[in-house]
């Protein structure tokens, strides 16, 4: 029975930790199907060489080498999310300063290392089965390998279970690492010098709760240091509690996991030495929302936008995203007959409604809507796919940055399409999406697809604004789009005036080189 | 009649190549249906990992009532229909206006035709090893050289390349080849040229229509085919 227990735990620890290092990774890079795919291969190869090497092993010395596998295998699986944050550490410290952690380059280097990382992994729990087989004289070969294949199953039920809950990536190591040491006490039981391997436990032991301690430290140093672009020299590493005291005392990093992304609010202090004033800024899943010195230019942006476009006051508004209230703020004054906001993320409105700096921010925009505003948490592409032909005059988009295929989706054809058919005939659509233009100061690539992708959706004109912050406004209906500027309401911020000039001319690529621009789709998504 | 190492070698590896690659391809489909593309991705290894598990062993254990190259034939013939047509018949089975049924039971069904991949792929290594019976380390290397390539290829390849649809489509055109390799027990060299013809023109069919493929899936999608 041990030794199944044994089989069970090490195929099951070893799937986990492939998946806790997937999980880690895709934090990082953004980009969820790489870094799957990139681990599982390797991993699976991994296995294959691990128990090919394993099939030469003698028989004499078979459960010692077990007993040696298992052991290492319990010290080194919960250290490999903390390699890989120590490689992420130092690449952000040592590449070269135009390479961001955000680059191509940094991607393949990050991927490279978490599929070595994957394939030892995958090694030692390949090299575990034919032992296992070897050594077993009670159960057959089948159960064997059914208790073997069980474990990547509940793995995966495992890991799914715990990311869903928002459990630190601590905890998900430390309860793995448990179970696996369980697996490696039952394996004890069967070796003839129990005393001495068991007195060899600790060290296991306390790798493990050194690792689950150390991890979240680890992970706010290395997060910070990629908001920070800190840079060092070798010799830095002489000293690598200085490089850590200097990362550690500058600003404050607050991090919330919640199941759909990671949140994270970064207050800047100011330098009154020099004048520049202190900041905060959100992150979702590491790429910039939207920052305290910005935000009003922003959110007045985007709903004043919207308002003059559409030419009349509207009925209906649908809010998709969004869940730090703020666009809200914006909406509540004018006191419009129905809104509804979408948001995926339960974790996003709590925290935004109990952080102080948010809170501060959003008016308390979500703890009391006024009548005829509703706030339904849930998918946007769930709601879009469910409504019943309800109409809106104006729908407002604030999702995070497509990084990833996940939010890929939400700027892909099918989405647009899906936004417009709830559009009522001369609707709005207002976007919220960095135009990013290349060295020439043409419009760069990614924006050139989600413009296309919204042309093919059936939104021709797409209408560009926001030298300050970006935004694309579009409507089904033919009319051409322009702000009629003696519409616009006093009271706005300089910036928000400022951000309604429109200097990018979409008019200006010609029909040749539109037809060279991709489109994206959720079933064919682009590198966004 | 006993095929050489190296084709051996070469279909082991292009069988373990289609088998995860369907997987990747009905896990891109389902974290498009279903959302959730990290946890989508993790629940279809893990499954897949299972299912693999435990076809072998059923095999190991059920009397066969064909022979080995036959019974293996059937599980390909199936396991090129599922590669091919699964993306299509989750995409249609989850759009809103789908099939009758409750939602849990439309998804349940999904896993359900994900495991089978699994499972029938899981029947390929002990139909490979009875054919090349000297050779089953090198078989498993193959097999793991396979996967590892489809995991690469698929998202750097494949997926941004020529989508979803048609990617499974051409791979499972490539698990065509294994057919015409298992069918021509006794190979007749015009035979196997037609037949290898006939799956080439495929994948050039299915290369010269990628746009209109993945448009299909997403008008499924969408609702806009019933």
């Amino acid at each position: 029975m041990n030794l199944l227990f044994v089989t069970f735990t090490s195929s099951f620890c070893s799937m986990c930790f492939s998946m806790i290092m997937a999980l880690v990774m895709t934090e990082f890079t953004g980009e969820e199907v790489l870094t799957q795919c990139l681990t599982v291969g390797p991993y699976l190869l991994g296995l294959g060489v691990g128990s090919a090497l394993a099939d030469r092993i003698s028989e004499s010395v078979r459960m010692k080498r077990l007993w040696l596998l298992e052991w290492a295998s319990v010290i080194f699986l919960p250290l490999i999310p903390v390699l890989q944050l120590i490689g992420i550490f130092l690449f952000i410290h040592f590449s070269p300063d135009d390479v961001t952690l955000e680059s191509k380059k940094a991607l393949q280097f990050l991927l490279g290392y978490t599929g070595l990382l994957s394939f030892f992994s995958g090694m030692l729990g390949g090299a575990q089965l034919p032992i296992i087989l070897g050594e077993s004289k009670t159960h057959s070969e089948e159960v064997i390998l059914a208790t073997n294949y069980l474990g990547p199953l509940a793995a995966g039920i495992f890991v799914v279970a715990l990311a869903g809950n928002a459990t630190p990536l601590s905890l998900q190591l430390f309860w793995t690492g448990c179970i696996q040491l369980a697996g490696l006490l039952a394996l004890v039981l069967l070796l003839p010098d129990r005393v001495k391997s068991m007195s060899l436990l600790f060290i296991p032991l306390i790798a493990l709760i050194g690792t689950a301690h150390f991890y979240p430290h680890l992970e706010l140093y290395t997060v910070k240091a990629s908001y920070l672009r800190t840079k060092a020299d070798v010799k830095n590493l002489l000293h690598p509690g200085d490089l850590l005291r200097v990362i550690s005392s500058y600003g404050e990093l607050e991090r919330v996991r919640t199941p759909y992304q990671t949140i994270d609010l970064f207050i800047e202090p100011p330098d009154l030495g020099v004048g520049i004033p202190g900041n905060a800024t959100v992150y979702l899943n590491r790429r910039p929302q939207f920052d305290l010195l910005t935000s009003a230019t922003y959110h007045q942006s985007m709903v004043y936008a919207g308002m003059n476009l559409l030419g009349r006051r509207p009925e209906s508004v649908l809010i998709l995203g969004a869940g730090d209230g703020l666009l809200l703020t914006e909406l509540r004054p004018l006191k419009l007959p129905s809104v509804t906001m979408v948001e995926l993320d339960q974790g996003m409105i709590n925290w935004s409604k109990s952080n102080p700096v948010i809170a501060t921010l959003n008016k308390g925009s979500l703890e009391k809507f006024p009548e005829g505003t509703k706030l339904i948490v849930g998918d946007a592409i769930s709601f879009l796919r469910q409504n019943k032909g309800k109409k809106f005059d104006l729908v407002f988009i604030d999702f995070p940055f497509p990084n990833g295929h996940e939010l890929a989706k939400l700027y892909s054809v099918e989405f647009y399409k899906m936004v417009s058919s709830v559009l009522s005939p001369d609707g709005i659509i207002v976007v919220d999406l960095p135009l990013y233009f290349d060295k020439s100061r043409e419009l760069a690539r990614e924006s050139r697809i989600i413009l296309k992708t919204m042309k093919v959706a059936g939104l021709e004109k797409p209408f560009l604004f926001g030298p300050l912050a970006s935004f694309i406004a579009v409507s089904p209906s033919d009319r051409p789009l322009a702000f009629d500027y003696a519409k616009f309401p006093d009271g706005l911020t300089n910036q928000a005036y400022a951000n309604f000039l429109s200097p990018f001319r979409e008019e200006e690529i010609t029909s040749e080189e539109w037809s060279r621009v991709q489109v994206n789709t959720m079933f064919w998504p682009k590198d966004l | 009649m006993t095929p050489s190492s190296v084709t051996l070698y070469f279909f082991t590896f292009l069988l373990a190549f289609c088998s995860l690659f369907y997987e990747l391809v009905y896990a891109q489909v389902l974290s498009v249906c279903l959302g959730g593309t990290k946890m989508q991705y993790l629940t279809i290894i893990a499954l897949f990992t299972f299912a693999l598990g435990m076809g072998s062993i059923v095999f190991g254990r059920v009397k066969l009532r064909y022979p080995i190259r036959k019974t293996f034939f059937l599980i390909e013939c199936l396991l090129t229909l599922l590669g091919s047509t699964g993306p299509f018949f989750i995409t249609w089975l989850l759009q809103p206006g789908g099939m009758e049924g409750t939602f849990g039971l439309k998804v349940a069904l999904s896993y359900f035709t994900i495991f089978l991949i699994g499972f029938l792929s899981g029947f390929e290594i002990p139909c490979l090893f009875a054919m090349g019976k000297d050779n089953k380390g090198k078989i498993l290397a193959m097999d793991y050289v396979g996967m590892l390539s489809a995991s690469i290829l698929f998202p750097l390849l494949f997926l941004p390349k020529i989508g979803t649809a048609p990617g499974a489509l051409v791979i499972a055109a490539c698990n065509g080849y294994a057919l015409v390799w298992l069918r021509c027990d006794k190979p007749r060299l015009v035979t196997t040229m037609l037949l290898s013809l006939v799956v080439t023109a495929s994948i050039a069919l299915v290369l010269m229509n990628v746009e209109g493929l993945n448009n299909i899936l997403s008008n499924l999608y969408l609702g806009e085919v019933k």
